[in-house]
């Protein structure tokens, strides 16, 4: 426990230190930024020495957001991450249960080849757009994580 | 040689091959045994995730169900696909940077609870309990059918080889034979699928093949057929269906969520090295099941129609019961076709209705799970692809019994004992209980293979609801919000499985006579009513949440670095 306290305190002291230098300078988001989570990460390190509740393990991924160079950085990550698995779901709903079911009868008017199309939907289309919608993710995916310098 | 001995003959090799592959891939560590070291390949993983999650109802039943329901069959297509685009995009890959080995580690630590832990574990050896006992079930029929043995030995061969490999290999023996009984029960699925599809329009694929015209010079398309023969006979048009639209909109959106939150499909994706692995993964899977879920559709239809041909002849006056083909015969033996000559006149004619029903033509019952089995027969195949379908069949109900053991055992020993229970066991003694809770989990599936309970289709859906109910929401919610606090959580769970249960019991096992549409809630069956389950999940779990305290920092630190994809390492059990 005492070393627990030991580095609370320094990494309050560090912590106003740096603002207070910073605060001066017009970078001072990113340095307290680094400054924190570093400190977070001795935290989280000696926690993991002195307990073993179950966070410790993530505690220590502390680091991880490391790999990202800012904050900001892991934010414009998370948000384009979402907004990507946002469209794909657009797309997912509007083949299976748009042009599947809710607008079947509808697309069952149009042939294509000998299928009703909203059956051919409902049964073969939705299933090819599935698959394709999972590779795109896969491939944006891995260009998102090397833009954003996370790729492994 | 008879369909008999090349029988013997396909089922012993595909045997031979999964028990050297266990022997070969034996685990040496709980970590081998849970995950196989998170050392898998992409594609191999893909294809075992395929293989585990095909089962005996996949292989042998689906393409039957939709054969009879037609459009209404389409639920369980995009159900049981659809699932996987919420799986890949939304939970696959946190849950394996999560780097965990279970479902109930991730609900337990991101909401810093035991109580959220047991609620998990519960649920999920519930779960793979209702699917297990319907797999086993599987195995005895396929045996029963083609090796000409009774049921209950069926079932005890059966159990013999899933103890072998799944107690024995662990995940890692698990993961290689399942690569095995894939590209099995997948070449026995595509084969007579392709001759008939080559016979009846011409098509070599069996997926352009039902959209096209018949081969037989009569220039109709085929399911134009099969519309004009459905609705002479008094069925629904085959691809109109006969369900509302509430209630397939709900059948499908249940079946698509409880597919993302089955324990033991999730667990699939922690055998992969890393988090760009994990998404790769899990688009091969849904290329390898792809292939399987886009011929059954087509091997349904080719089914039906022939079905409906030889049966009635092709000028729809019956055929003479005299004449009818060795197939008929061959499954009226086992009780699963059923011929009342109500007018007398030595033919055979099947239209909609029941057999016992004066005011119905119908002469002829079907049980739709022969179908996929009896579908080479009808086809008039050679004998060795009929024994082919049954090593699909086995190899599908083997996979999947497999995995869900696998998961049932590793609820017991890891979640249930390593982490509520008895939290210093020896990593030796906890692959011991993994191993003891395996055993004790075939023989208790052996008994409900060989005494079914009445209400095995009943309970299947049950296990999907409850996990669109309960896993889905706490896991998107654990992923996507940081304010998401236990008591959130577990209420939600609570109350999204509380409800669905509830509605389900009530008329399946209360008041079944009362199970139509009319007493519904918004016409919902209670196939369907997962999904309202899940939106009670989350609606209850957000008002909690907003009046009880803020999460922890370190779970918030938590979240952060499940969102980034850096870093995974090995699953950790610890």
């Amino acid at each position: 426990m005492q070393i627990f306290f030991k580095v609370l305190i320094l990494k309050s002291i560090k912590y106003i230190q740096v603002v207070l230098i910073c605060s001066l300078r017009k970078r001072h988001l990113v340095f307290t930024t680094k400054v924190s989570i570093q400190s977070r990460q001795a935290v989280a390190t000696v926690k993991r020495s002195i307990n073993t509740n179950a966070y410790t393990h993530y505690a220590l991924n502390g680091e991880l957001i490391m790999a990202f160079k800012s904050e900001e950085q892991a934010k414009a990550y998370w948000s384009e991450n979402l907004a990507l698995m946002f469209k794909l779901l657009v797309i997912w709903f509007v083949v299976s249960f748009g042009c599947g079911i809710l607008f079947v009868d509808v697309l069952n008017e149009v042939r294509f080849f000998g299928f009703k199309l909203g059956f051919w939907f409902s049964q073969q289309g939705a299933i090819y757009t599935f698959v394709a919608l999972i590779f795109v993710y896969v491939s944006k995916m891995d260009a998102l994580d090397k833009k954003y310098g996370v790729d492994e | 040689m008879d369909v008999q001995s090349f029988t013997f003959l396909i089922v012993g090799l595909s045997f031979a091959l999964y028990i050297g592959i266990a022997i070969w891939a034996r685990a040496g560590s709980t970590n081998e045994f849970y995950v196989a070291g998170g050392g898998v390949p992409p594609v191999a993983n893909g294809m075992a995730t395929a293989a585990d999650w095909m089962s005996a109802a996949s292989f042998i039943s689906m393409a039957g169900i939709i054969s009879f329901a037609g459009y209404d069959g389409g639920v369980y297509l995009m159900g049981w696909t659809g699932g996987y685009v919420l799986l890949a995009l939304c939970l696959a890959p946190y849950l394996r940077k999560f780097g965990k080995f279970t479902v109930p580690d991730f609900i337990g630590d991101r909401y810093y609870s035991q109580v959220a832990r047991v609620v998990a574990i519960l649920c999920a050896i519930f779960i793979c309990f209702t699917y297990i006992a319907g797999q086993m079930r599987g195995v005895g029929v396929v045996f029963s059918r083609f090796l000409e043995v009774d049921i209950e030995t069926g079932v005890y061969i059966g159990m013999v080889i899933v103890f072998f490999y799944a107690v024995l290999g662990g995940m890692k023996g698990i993961t290689y034979t399942q690569v095995a009984q894939y590209c099995v029960l997948v070449f026995a699925y595509l084969v007579p699928a392709i001759f008939i599809s080559m016979m009846m329009t011409g098509h070599l694929l069996p997926q352009t093949g039902f959209g096209a015209t018949l081969a037989d010079g009569s220039n109709t398309y085929l399911l134009d057929k099969l519309d004009g023969l459905s609705t002479e006979l008094g069925f629904a048009q085959y691809t109109e269906g006969s369900k509302s639209m509430i209630d397939v909109f709900a059948i499908t959106a249940a079946l698509m969520v409880g597919t993302a939150g089955l324990p033991h499909v999730i667990v699939r994706f922690f055998t992969v090295p890393k988090v760009k692995d994990t998404r790769i993964s899990a688009a091969w899977t849904l290329v390898f099941i792809a292939i399987v879920y886009t011929t059954a559709p087509a091997v349904a239809s080719f089914a039906r129609v022939n079905m409906i041909d030889t049966i009635n002849g092709k000028d729809g006056s019956g055929t003479a019961y005299a004449e009818a083909p060795q197939w008929v015969k061959n499954w009226e033996r086992t009780g699963l076709i059923t011929f009342n000559d109500k007018n007398g006149d030595g033919k055979m004619f099947y239209s909609a209705g029941k057999i016992d029903d004066p005011a119905s033509t119908n002469e002829v019952k079907i049980d739709r799970d022969i179908m996929v089995l009896a579908n080479p027969e009808i086809a008039d195949l050679p004998a060795w692809v009929i024994a082919l379908v049954a090593a699909g069949g086995i190899a599908a109900a083997l996979s999947t019994t497999a995995g869900l053991l696998l998961v049932i055992s590793t609820s017991v020993s890891h979640d249930l004992l390593k982490r509520t229970l008895k939290p210093d066991i020896s990593d030796k003694q906890e692959l011991m209980a993994a191993r003891l809770a395996a055993m004790v989990a075939i023989g208790i599936s052996a008994y409900f293979g060989i005494n079914p309970p009445g209400f095995v289709a009943s309970v299947v859906a049950f296990a999907f609801g409850l996990a669109a109910a309960s896993f889905f929401p706490a896991i998107i919610m654990g992923i996507f919000s940081k304010r998401m606090n236990k008591e959130g959580a577990i209420a939600g769970m609570i109350s999204g499985i509380g409800f669905t249960a509830a509605y389900i019991i009530y008329f399946k096992f209360v008041s079944p006579e009362l199970n139509a549409p009319a007493n519904w809630l918004f016409g919902i069956s209670p196939e369907g009513i997962g999904i309202i389950g899940m939106l009670v999940n989350f609606g209850v779990a957000a008002v909690v949440m907003k009046l009880t305290a803020e999460t922890p920092d370190e779970v918030k630190r938590m979240v952060d670095g499940i969102r980034n994809p850096k870093g995974s390492g090995e699953a950790h059990a610890h």
